[in-house]
């Protein structure tokens, strides 16, 4: 069974990336368990069809306690099982620590079951405290791939993110599998993910290009690979699949500095993209 | 605060609530884990001379009990409940709920919560108590600043002659009851009507007289002087400190002097009661002679593990008192960095040629014991907690009983503040010299 976390900022498209991957590896013929990590809990929306799910958290909160797996494990798209850890009310609470719970209550009711080959963790853009760090702590996930785009608010949570895998991996066995681009049509933009990747000791492992008919699948509350099969996008999720799954290099980031990440920026021609658009 | 603590002598910032405890009529709710209220109550109850602000377990004052799902999902509606609960079946004046370490982690919003139980049977205010935060002198503040902000109003009239007593930590401050009902007895004596908040025969009706007073007594090296000056700031009541808590007949009388100086109060009345305490103090002194001499061991040094404000009432007392002389002094109660200067000056002001001894702040008494153990003076006398008991016999001492934790023993009503205090630590301090045999009888 592989374990794998998907971090990105906040916004990037993770979810969509999550799912519609998740998609192309049940068209391999693997099985799959997609755990939500986001107390939005709108991490399987694509596969369920809607969110359709009850949370993890919500069930203890109105049960005490979890007497069936049944409860929290939905089979979506694919008879991919969906999990959504769920959490507290915006402002109050610690949803931090609602993940902790949450993937404490899966272990001890052995949602991890033999047959899977995937299990895959959608966590909050912002990994603001330990909670959201704990599909990455003891021995959970061991690949984690970064949504990012050329955008720099992207990479500097990208880089800011290795730092924390870099934390980890040192104790534990977790490691980079690479940077997803999920594009956002930035100039040069391959490039400077394959530059940014390569600063990191990584790979850009996929560049997704930008397609409206992600929109349109998502108004449908469908993955991509779902909706419109044979579309082009399709295609590009089922590639995303097959590096991921065929993916062997996995490595303990070497996150760079402000100073070499502006660099980066500079050199393939953002920073002045930026100035220009600040022009009035 | 310390990286790590062996043998603390304090409690977190939840032992605040014994602030609480000791203005009667006055009943905490703490938001927090129930092993929270059990180490406080340890330090400052149990351990420290078997005290306790009510006569059951401290686990009858109402917890939320903290757990799992209020970490998740805050835990606001849950101490709602619990207040609601409170003041259905409990007999109070004045409830203040707490939260700990947990709860401000998280975030709950508990200030919210106590408003919005304005208007009900009981009052509602509210105290931040996280451990992480500082001690129970934090917690002590915290306490005193939410009744000054949240329940003190103007009473419209001053009596000058009225003088609210701080400085004095209930519980922490071990001796405090006997203490409070000495000073009180001194007080009238010398014509003031003081107003005492904490213990026997006070409580929340001596709170609501607070701003009424004519000023503000601080019997302290630091402990209270933010609720003076927040005081000062509220009702303009002036203040006047004096550093510490007065032991025998040189510091009672300066105090005395000090307090009709500025009190403006009558001076003969006030002579009448300094010269018949000395006499009555030197005649009780004076019986014990004989035997002290007969002795033939007086040890000339001493070392203090504890409190600032029993530091410097005990080095006063037996440097001006007795004679002796410190050797190290170790604060052990995290004075702030910015109060430490006048911690420092009060252990300092004595009547002392040569000053060469130190004063140490660490709140880790295990260091200070490690630090007795390697070098010491052989057949001196260690005053401190009940943790210090074993570093003094280990190093051949004599260990006298002034700072929480006190120990396994009944408190009582003991004390050692005034004249009569004085004598009664003498007694204490002489005769531990005189019945340990590492001390006494050796060459």
């Amino acid at each position: 069974m592989r374990q794998i976390a998907i971090y990105g900022k906040g916004g990037i498209g993770k979810s969509t990336t999550t799912q519609n991957l998740a998609a192309g590896l049940t068209e391999l013929g693997k099985n799959l368990m997609v755990v939500g990590c986001d107390p939005k809990a709108d991490s399987t929306r694509l596969l369920l069809g809607g969110l359709a799910q009850k949370t993890v958290l919500d069930t203890i909160r109105e049960e005490g306690n979890i007497s069936d797996l049944e409860q929290i494990i939905k089979n979506g798209f694919g008879n991919i099982r969906c999990v959504e850890s769920g959490g507290p009310e915006p402002g109050v609470g610690c949803a931090g620590r609602g993940i902790i719970t949450s993937i404490g209550t899966l272990e001890a009711m052995g949602a991890y079951t033999e047959d899977l080959d995937f299990v895959f963790y959608d966590v909050l853009g912002d990994v603001v405290c330990g909670g959201f760090a704990m599909p990455i702590r003891e021995g959970k996930a061991q690949e984690i791939y970064i949504v990012a785009s050329g955008e720099m608010m992207a990479l500097y949570a990208a880089n800011n993110i290795c730092k924390g895998i870099r934390k980890y991996a040192l104790k534990g066995g977790v490691r980079l599998g690479g940077i997803i681009c999920n594009s956002r049509n930035v100039d040069r933009e391959e490039e400077l993910l394959r530059a940014f990747a390569k600063e990191l000791g990584s790979q850009l492992i996929y560049f997704v290009p930008r397609d409206n008919e992600v929109q349109r699948a998502e108004i449908n509350k469908q993955t991509v690979i779902q909706y419109n099969p044979k579309h082009g996008q399709a295609q590009q999720y089922r590639n995303l699949a097959e590096a991921i799954e065929k993916n062997e290099m996995l490595v303990i980031p070497k996150p760079m500095t402000q100073e070499r990440l502006e660099e980066i920026l500079t050199e393939y021609g953002l920073m002045d993209n930026i100035k220009d658009d600040y022009h009035i | 605060m310390a990286e790590c603590i062996e043998q603390s002598r304090v409690a977190c910032a939840l032992g605040g609530i014994y602030t609480a405890l000791a203005i009667d009529g006055v009943l905490p709710v703490t938001h927090t884990g129930p092993g929270c209220l059990a180490q406080a109550a340890d330090i400052l109850g149990r351990v420290n001379g078997g005290q306790a602000p009510v006569p059951f377990e401290e686990s009858v004052i109402p917890c939320t009990d903290f757990c799992n799902t209020d970490v998740v999902f805050g835990g606001g509606e849950h101490l709602r409940t619990v207040i609601e609960k409170t003041i259905e079946y409990y007999d109070a004046k004045l409830i203040i709920a707490v939260d700990g370490c947990t709860a401000e982690i998280v975030g709950d919003d508990i200030e919210e919560v106590a408003e919005s139980f304005e208007g009900s049977r009981i009052p509602v205010i509210s105290a931040k108590l996280p451990g992480f935060v500082g001690n129970n002198l934090f917690g002590h503040s915290q306490i005193l600043k939410s009744i000054v902000n949240q329940y003190l109003e103007p009473t419209g009239e001053v009596n000058p002659l009225q003088v609210n007593v701080f400085g004095i930590v209930p519980f922490y401050d071990t001796f405090w009851q006997g203490t409070l009902e000495k000073l009180e007895e001194l007080l009238k004596a010398i014509g003031l009507e003081p107003n005492i908040i904490y213990g026997h025969g006070h409580g929340i009706e001596n709170v609501k007289k607070i701003p009424s007073a004519g000023f503000n007594l601080v019997l302290s090296p630091w402990i209270d002087l933010d609720i003076a000056k927040l005081l000062e700031q509220k009702f303009k009541t002036p203040y006047l400190q004096f550093d510490n808590v007065p032991i025998g007949p040189t510091e009672t009388t300066k105090f005395i002097r000090k307090l009709v100086e500025y009190a403006g109060l009558d001076q003969v009345r006030a002579e009448s009661y300094i010269k018949k305490s000395e006499d009555r103090y030197y005649y009780y002194i004076s019986r014990h002679q004989a035997f002290v001499y007969a002795c033939k061991y007086i040890p000339k040094d001493f070392y203090f593990i504890g409190s600032a404000s029993a530091a410097v009432s005990v080095t006063r007392f037996m440097v001006n008192d007795v004679g002796s002389v410190p050797l190290r002094i170790y604060i052990t109660d995290n004075v702030p960095k910015d109060r430490q200067e006048d911690v420092r000056k009060s252990l300092y002001d004595v009547e002392l040629e040569e000053k060469d001894y130190e004063v140490i702040f660490t709140e880790d008494g295990g260091l200070a014991a490690a630090d007795l153990r390697k070098e010491h003076e052989d057949r001196s006398v260690v005053f401190g907690s009940n943790w210090d008991l074993l570093t003094a016999r280990s190093i051949g001492s004599a260990f006298v009983p002034v700072c929480a934790p006190y120990g396994q023993t009944l408190i009582g009503s003991k004390n050692y503040f005034g004249y009569e205090g004085g004598v009664a630590l003498f007694s204490d301090y002489y005769g531990e010299i005189a019945t340990n045999p590492q001390v006494a009888f050796i060459g």
